[in-house]
């Protein structure tokens, strides 16, 4: 019975020694560039990819319009839906759930309407409504902004952006990039790299198209105080790396991150 | 050890138990007035007030983030500890009374220089009195069940971002409860204890040793 007595003791003793413990090493912000590189790519970045698609699939649809039962099945096949093509497919517009709107205007340009970004100037609503001119080669798009009376707005702090962009054999290619977020609590300008055009597929060959595959993208952070970050992104099928000067680090995929909390830094 | 370690050590002393109860089984229970218990909350052992620990720092909006970023925490908690004494009027009703605390502590350090600039703390330290039955007797196990009432003294602070020490104190009396449906005593004089149940001196398990007489 001692010896129950002196295993039930240490047995006790252990179990209160094993109350007192570090809980947790907290690092919530590794690498605030990934940050910024994820919450931009989505808002901005990468809504220049979806522009050209629909640009592409536009163009692609004009020389089918006349052909109803080609036509829809070119949208099925290039956006992988089905959908009540006749509520939201026409000759000169078309909306698609998830993609955004597109017109054909009448000197043959495009206006894509990405339902994104709106601001409150000047006692209105001004639109962010993309254009996009086709030069045989690539796609040219620009933001630009109406206020219901298609007068452009002379104000600076809003969004700016444009692109050049190609679509060819399922990829989207932008040979050249350039936003501008001059917002009042930060700024952040992104731009193209010279031989490193940031590329994805297309939705019409992959299903979970999202992130660049392959390129490159500049990046410059500033914030009121003076303080600025400056980086380059790399994009990669399995990856995204944060590069400042000779440090690279390796971080997961845009995609499959959704909580700020989660260890992305991957190298 | 984690989780599982304490499932083992738990099963560990079952077999114990059982022996003891073998053996009890042969003789009649002998009521003993007095008891001394020390016990700790052992899953999760922690968090049975929860902590009010309220972070300096914006982790959400790029501005923040990059404040964030320069710093790093240490998040740490003392356990749940318990000292308590049982009066047994009979063998099946008694009057528990403990005193507890248990707190939880954020170190805060600067990245460079790798310095201490901020604290944050939870702390409470409790006195409780339970109204307990045990419906289960044998002279080396006991099943029980409690009820308790108390109050919590509440110590804390959340320093600002470079202001080690500036964190306004915080002291306040807040109410505690207990209930645990199930606990079981093992031994004679020398006895272990496990116990399951929900409230303010523990939320999960506690186990711990005691001495009667």
């Amino acid at each position: 019975m001692r010896k129950t007595y002196r295993y039930m003791v240490m047995a006790a003793a252990s179990l209160c020694l094993m109350s007192c413990k570090i809980y947790d090493d907290k690092e919530y912000v590794q690498e605030p560039g990934y940050i910024v590189a994820q919450d931009t790519y989505r808002a901005y970045v990468n809504e220049l990819f979806m522009v050209a698609e629909l640009a592409d699939f536009f163009s692609g649809y004009q020389e089918l319009r006349e052909d109803r039962e080609a036509a829809e099945a070119f949208a099925e096949s290039y956006f992988g839906i089905s959908l009540d093509w006749d509520s939201c497919l026409f000759y000169e517009y078309a909306d698609i759930p998830g993609h955004g709107s597109i017109s054909l205007e009448d000197d043959g340009t495009f206006s894509v309407d990405m339902y994104r970004h709106s601001y409150y100037l000047d006692g209105g609503v001004r639109n962010g409504i993309y254009s996009v001119t086709d030069d045989g080669r690539a796609f040219r798009i620009t933001l630009r902004y109406e206020d219901g009376e298609g007068s452009v707005p002379t104000d600076t702090d809003v969004l700016t952006a444009g692109a050049t962009v190609r679509c060819e054999d399922g990829w989207i290619v932008m040979d050249e990039c350039s936003i501008a977020c001059p917002f009042q609590a930060y700024s952040c300008s992104i731009s193209s790299v010279s031989g490193k055009p940031a590329r994805r597929r297309s939705v019409s060959v992959s299903d979970t198209a999202y992130q660049a595959s392959e390129g490159c993208l500049h990046y410059v952070y500033s914030e009121p105080d003076g303080f600025t970050d400056e980086f380059d992104v790399e994009f990669s099928d399995d990856s995204v790396s944060i590069v400042r000067g000779v440090t690279t680090v390796r971080c997961l995929p845009f995609d499959r991150i959704y909580d700020r909390s989660v260890d992305y830094i991957i190298g | 050890m984690g989780r599982f370690g304490l499932v083992l050590y738990v099963l560990m002393l079952l077999p114990l138990a059982v022996n003891a109860a073998d053996v009890a089984g042969r003789q009649e229970f002998v009521l003993k007035h007095h008891e001394f218990q020390v016990s700790t909350g052992i899953v999760p052992g922690r968090y049975s007030f929860g902590y009010d620990h309220k972070s300096p720092f914006d982790h959400f909006s790029f501005p923040g983030i990059y404040e964030s970023s320069r710093y790093y925490e240490r998040e740490y908690v003392s356990g749940i500890w318990s000292l308590g004494y049982t009066y047994n009027f009979t063998k099946v009703l008694a009057i528990q009374t403990n005193v507890f605390y248990e707190s939880g502590w954020i170190d805060r350090f600067s990245r460079e220089g790798d310095v201490k600039v901020a604290e944050s703390l939870d702390s409470y330290l409790s006195a409780m009195a339970s109204f307990k039955v045990s419906w289960y007797n044998r002279p080396a196990v006991r099943l029980y069940s409690y009820l308790g009432l108390g109050l919590s003294y509440k110590y804390g602070y959340n320093d600002p971002v470079n202001g080690l020490g500036q964190g306004t104190r915080i002291h306040d009396i807040v109410t505690a409860f207990q209930f645990t449906p199930l606990g079981v005593q093992f031994g004679r004089r020398l006895f272990g204890f496990a116990e399951i149940g929900i409230g303010h001196y523990f939320s999960g398990a506690a186990a711990g040793i005691g001495y009667r007489f």
